[in-house]
């Protein structure tokens, strides 16, 4: 019997603790970061600049937008500013009669702005998103951060003095792609788009486009940039220019290690991506075979670049294979006439053949002698096949890289004709 | 009555849970600090060195199949040397659990939850396991077999969506004028495998020992694959550079990854699943272990070891709070994990040769 009120007592206890141990977990349910979906603000783009406001002075008022100068301007502990950071903001709210009111935007269209880009002034990144905090009624959150623009000036100075709030930011993703602006940074975000709602948006998606045009740096997120940086290669990113309602990206801007020394054209980027074997699809423009006048083209459907480093004695010197497939896509100024039989195509092909030898050669001749700049990271090759020799010359890359022989061997394949002969 | 058993997957399933933990998120940052780019290597070997470690346990579960880890060593050092080699274990067996739980609660801090106090995450995480360790060895053996798959299959799809980033030239050289270092890696390397000798704590409740002694070996080579492979996969996509400065590559892995559809946009949100299954698979299998530990330390009587269970709700959140730094918390956690290596790869073996030599001489216990 006693055993019996013993068993029943132990049960007791035992359920006891359970139910404490299961109360407990109604204290642990984690709301503490609980907030409501409209109370965020949600950071579609960041652009860069340098300061337009000098320490105090509180001067240039209302020449950024609505926001007036004193509204920028924070208390800062450095000597001076040393950036501009504006952020883009979706107007979450005012989409249902935006979307009923049609697309476009902007003070200039008439309709109200789907975004808002509120610059700050400051020393650093982490004060200038807090003092923007003071200024809007949302919690800023960076998860759906899209794109960084940043201001030539800015690149100039070097990557790497910005680099550090972006990479540790919790929010921020490395994922996020980086566009360098001649100028201002800032009115690549001011853009009011046609067809997207937000600038930032209409920007990520034109990379996107790099598997149709080949002018497109398309390799150019945080996590990418900066493992070059980490490594000491050069680089390119993608260069953005902007008028009222639209963004092109147009070239590149060349980085050596971190500080940007120049700009690419598009044709030095599509000669970079076939060097760099980074080419995703484009077009090859050349003359007609022949003395007749007219343009022919290919569409690109496959390329493969090699870079094969060769030592002879202490003298290094680069092969470079290209090889592209592609198909015969038309042509410009007359008309198809039987004409694309074996011995037409092969003009054809010899053409194309040129037509890339020579950009590339002209790429690789710019930015050997005009930048220095090995943006075909001829020494990461280096370093990883040849490593013995890359640690003997690894401190003379710089002086050595612009002299270095290219040796460029392109072949083209026209595999497809299309539908007319 | 029908006895209960642990069948070989739910072994296979302890021994894997055991290993990985919180430093499938560490191991690459780690391992890269010391041996660069050949990282991946050193695990290799220190997954081989695993194998061999795991060779004296084998040795010792078969030779007293109905006793587990603190019985062995108390049965064949005896009394007081027994104790002697318990009191390490006690001790890194608390302090592993309490700071896995620290150092999850500091990644939630950073990754997930960026308001909510990390007392909270760490008492939740802990009245979880007490929880599930009340309700005993079987109920441990099921539960993990059902998170089992849900980690395994979500590292397996980290691994291949992350294959179309890599540069596979970050990997190379291979072993160019890096050997020391590469050597060097291995045993910080092992300490990451720290778990591996877990099974002789529930080998004991198999019935039968020959496949579950399969299961076991089978279960060793699991995170040996994870841990090479998400290396390799990491230096492909982060660079030696990155990875010698981020602490945890994978979750920054998982972050890295970017997909134009929205419902995997952030990817990071969905890895914490895994990682948060994982930390508690086990914390579960350290804390029984110091349950263990301390019950035949102190020769606590069965009826008494959920009281000794109950104590580790306190203990627990203690250890894991003792260091206020977060880095002071990682650096202690890494070097805490020399004092298990030292037991498991010194006095095991030791043990286990005394063992055989005595058995030799045909006086087996």
């Amino acid at each position: 019997m006693g055993g019996y009120k013993k068993e029943e007592r132990q049960t007791k206890v035992k359920r006891a603790i359970h139910i404490m141990i299961i109360m407990s977990l109604l204290l642990c349910t984690g709301c503490w970061d609980k907030k409501e979906i409209e109370q965020w603000g949600y950071v579609l783009g960041i652009a860069v600049d340098p300061p337009t406001l000098g320490k105090g002075t509180g001067s240039k008022e209302g020449e950024e937008g609505a926001a007036p100068a004193g509204f920028r301007q924070m208390d800062i502990s450095a000597d001076k500013p040393t950036y501009d950071m504006t952020i883009q903001l979706p107007i979450i709210k005012e989409s249902p009669s935006l979307a009923a009111s049609g697309g476009g935007g902007g003070p200039e269209s008439g309709s109200p702005s789907k975004t808002w880009q509120i610059t700050q002034t400051g020393d650093t990144f982490l004060s200038m998103e807090r003092e923007i905090e003071s200024r809007t009624s949302l919690t800023l959150f960076y998860g759906h951060l899209q794109v960084l623009v940043i201001s030539d000036s800015v690149a100039r100075d070097g990557l790497d003095k910005i680099a550090d709030f972006f990479l540790r930011h919790r929010e921020i993703r490395p994922k996020v792609d980086i566009y360098i602006a001649e100028g201002s940074a800032k009115k690549i975000l001011d853009v009011s788009p046609k067809i997207e709602d937000h600038s930032a948006t209409y920007l990520k998606q034109l990379l996107m486009n790099s598997d149709r045009s080949s002018r497109i740096v398309h390799k150019a997120d945080l996590r990418a940039t900066m493992n070059f940086i980490r490594a000491g290669n050069d680089f390119v990113l993608p260069k953005v220019e902007a008028n009222k309602e639209e963004i092109k990206i147009k070239g590149g801007a060349i980085f050596k290690k971190a500080k940007m020394v120049g700009w690419a054209d598009e044709m030095d980027i599509e000669s970079i991506n076939f060097i760099r074997d980074l080419y995703r699809g484009g077009v090859i423009v050349g003359d007609r075979p022949g003395d007749e006048p007219g343009l022919i083209s290919m569409e690109v459907t496959k390329s493969k670049g090699k870079i094969k480093p060769i030592i002879t004695g202490d003298q290094v010197s680069f092969d470079i294979f290209i090889k592209i497939q592609g198909e015969y896509d038309g042509q410009i100024g007359f008309l198809s006439d039987k004409q694309a039989d074996k011995a037409y195509m092969d003009k054809c092909e010899k053409e194309f053949t040129k037509v890339v030898r020579e950009q590339c050669n002209r790429t690789i001749k710019k930015m050997q002698e005009e930048y220095k700049a090995d943006v075909f990271q001829l020494n990461k090759i280096l370093r990883t096949s040849k490593p013995a020799y890359w640690e003997e010359i690894k401190e003379d890359w710089d002086e050595i890289y612009p002299d270095v022989k290219i040796n460029l061997d392109v072949e083209v394949k026209l595999k497809q004709l299309g539908n007319f002969k | 009555m029908k006895m209960k058993y642990l069948t070989p997957s739910q072994i296979l399933v302890l021994v894997v849970s055991g290993v990985l933990g919180i430093d499938i998120i560490m191991v690459q940052h780690n391992i890269v600090s010391i041996a660069k780019q050949d990282a991946w290597i050193s695990l290799a070997l220190s997954g081989l060195l695993v194998f061999i470690a795991a060779i004296p346990i084998i040795y010792l579960m078969l030779a007293y199949p109905r006793k587990d880890a603190p019985q062995i060593i108390l049965a064949v050092a005896g009394k007081w040397l027994g104790r002697a080699i318990l009191i390490p274990l006690m001790v890194f067996f608390i302090v592993y659990a309490g700071l896995s739980a620290r150092i999850f609660a500091q990644v939630i801090r950073v990754f997930l939850l960026e308001s909510t106090p990390m007392v909270v995450t760490v008492l939740f995480m802990v009245i979880v396991v007490i929880y599930l360790l009340s309700k005993g060895v079987y109920t441990i053996g099921a539960v993990l077999d059902i998170l089992f798959p849900l980690y395994i299959i979500t590292l397996m799809f980290l691994i291949i969506i992350s294959a179309s980033q890599i540069d596979p030239s970050n990997i190379r050289p291979i072993l160019f004028r890096n050997t020391s270092n590469t050597v060097k890696a291995i045993i910080p390397g092992f300490n990451h495998f720290t778990g591996y000798a877990m099974v002789a704590y529930f080998m004991c409740y198999t019935q039968e020992k020959k496949p579950a002694i399969k299961a076991y070996i089978l279960g060793l080579g699991i995170p040996i694959f994870f841990y090479v492979a998400l290396t390799i996969i990491c230096i492909m996509v982060f660079d030696v550079g990155s990875l010698g400065v981020t602490f945890y590559p994978t979750l920054g892995l998982a972050k890295s990854v970017g997909f134009q559809s929205g419902i995997l946009d952030r990817l990071e949100s969905f890895m914490a699943t895994f990682f948060i299954s994982m930390v508690f698979g086990s914390m579960i299998i350290f804390t029984y272990g110091s349950v263990r530990n301390i019950t035949e330390f102190f020769s606590i009587p069965p009826k008494g070891e959920k009281y000794v269970i109950y104590a580790h709700l306190i203990i627990l959140p203690i250890v894991a709070f003792a260091i206020s730094k977060d880095g002071d918390v990682l650096e202690f956690y890494r070097n805490s994990k020399y004092i298990d290596t030292f037991v498991f790869l010194i006095f095991v073996p030791l043990m286990a040769l005394w063992v055989g030599i005595r058995r030799r001489k045909g006086r087996p216990k």
